[in-house]
């Protein structure tokens, strides 16, 4: 039973921030999505349409949704269980979007160094519903900021990329965190 | 062994020895398929299993790695140029500062990249008009499946080249 409520309460904890009071609160540049508002997703991804197979990610796991301009970069706080970046880097035709992962203050003291390392699975990310290659998986201590590039991608894109970062806390409860979320790319 | 298992050990090979002096002593410990416990459908979107390379250090002095491949990303050439660049990312973070592999003549390491469609190394600075390197000799721009590139260095280009 700890178990399982860890893992729920840092997945829900994580996907709050996609909800318009969270990126009110933050130094967003990224638009809040206006479906988001009563509960849905611009996308169609609402949360009555996600289908998971994998255990790790419910079924109303809320995700981020941004909309990235070129050169745009936002960041993304929820206050407990991390922080996201994202930036969009457009070069002459070769764009990408630059992520990184950060542990929070928080959840790197539940770590103690004896747990480490912390697992991450690696980026998984659709372009316009496509899966792409996944970036690599990192065994990393809890400072460490896991990070990778999403490649190559078009403006007026779709991206939806999803994560897994598994960990053990000082009292022996597993932990995982699940990073998702949708990016709309414009010009 | 599959096709694409076959050629994401090639490419790793190939890529670790590119890396050159004094980066970690790695070697490829396996290219497999992830388990398909591993799949993640999420969105309504699926992923396939893709080729997981693992790489551990011969003497045990520096990290396991891995990374991953798949012939169905954007392309062909961009799924082998982002492994080139993934196990160099290992590299450059278990040994900081390193250049692996170097940029001839400048104070930086060269970056994975596509060029023309095929998979290079180019300058960071000045990409490819400065310096160029195929990251898998014999690669051409009209492969879009690892077979066209097995097929071609089983008969052609051999790698790694016979001792």
């Amino acid at each position: 039973m700890k178990l399982h409520s860890l893992i729920v309460t840092l997945i829900l904890a994580m996907g709050a921030t996609s909800s318009p009071g969270q990126v009110e609160r933050t130094d967003y540049t990224a638009r809040p999505s206006p479906t988001n508002a009563n509960g849905g997703s611009p996308n169609g991804h609402d949360s009555t349409e996600v289908a998971v197979r994998a255990t790790r990610v419910p079924a109303n796991t809320p995700t981020f949704v941004d909309t990235l301009t070129c050169g745009q970069e936002v960041t993304k706080d929820d206050g407990a269980t991390g922080t996201l970046n994202l930036r969009f880097v457009c070069m002459g035709g070769k764009n990408s979007i630059n992520w990184g992962f950060t542990l929070s203050p928080q959840l790197k003291a539940s770590i103690t160094p004896e747990k480490e390392p912390v697992t991450e699975d690696g980026m998984a990310w659709w372009r316009n519903g496509r899966s792409q290659l996944k970036n690599s998986p990192h065994r990393r201590a809890s400072t460490y900021q896991f990070h990778g590039n999403l490649a190559p991608v078009g403006i007026g894109e779709q991206i939806d990329y999803l994560d897994n970062i598994s960990f053990t806390t000082h009292d022996g409860r597993h932990g995982n965190l699940t990073v998702a979320g949708t990016i709309h790319l414009r010009p | 062994m599959s096709s694409e298992t076959d050629y994401a050990r090639i490419l790793a090979n190939k890529v670790l020895s590119d890396l050159g002096d004094g980066a970690p002593d790695w070697e490829v410990e396996s290219a497999r398929y992830e388990d398909s416990e591993s799949e993640n459908i999420v969105f309504g979107l699926t992923h396939e299993p893709q080729v997981l390379i693992t790489i551990r250090s011969v003497s045990g002095k520096y990290e396991s790695v891995a990374a991953y491949f798949t012939e169905d990303g954007s392309s062909l050439a961009h799924s082998t140029a982002a492994v080139a660049d993934a196990i160099q990312d290992h590299a450059v973070e278990e040994i900081p500062g390193g250049l692996f592999p170097p940029c001839p003549g400048h104070g930086h390491p060269a970056v994975a990249d596509v060029v023309a469609g095929v998979p290079t190394w180019v300058c960071m600075t000045q990409r490819e008009r400065y310096y160029s390197r195929e990251i898998l000799p014999g690669f051409e721009a009209r492969f879009t499946k690892v077979d066209q590139y097995l097929e071609l260095s089983r008969h052609q280009r051999p790698w790694p080249p016979a001792s």
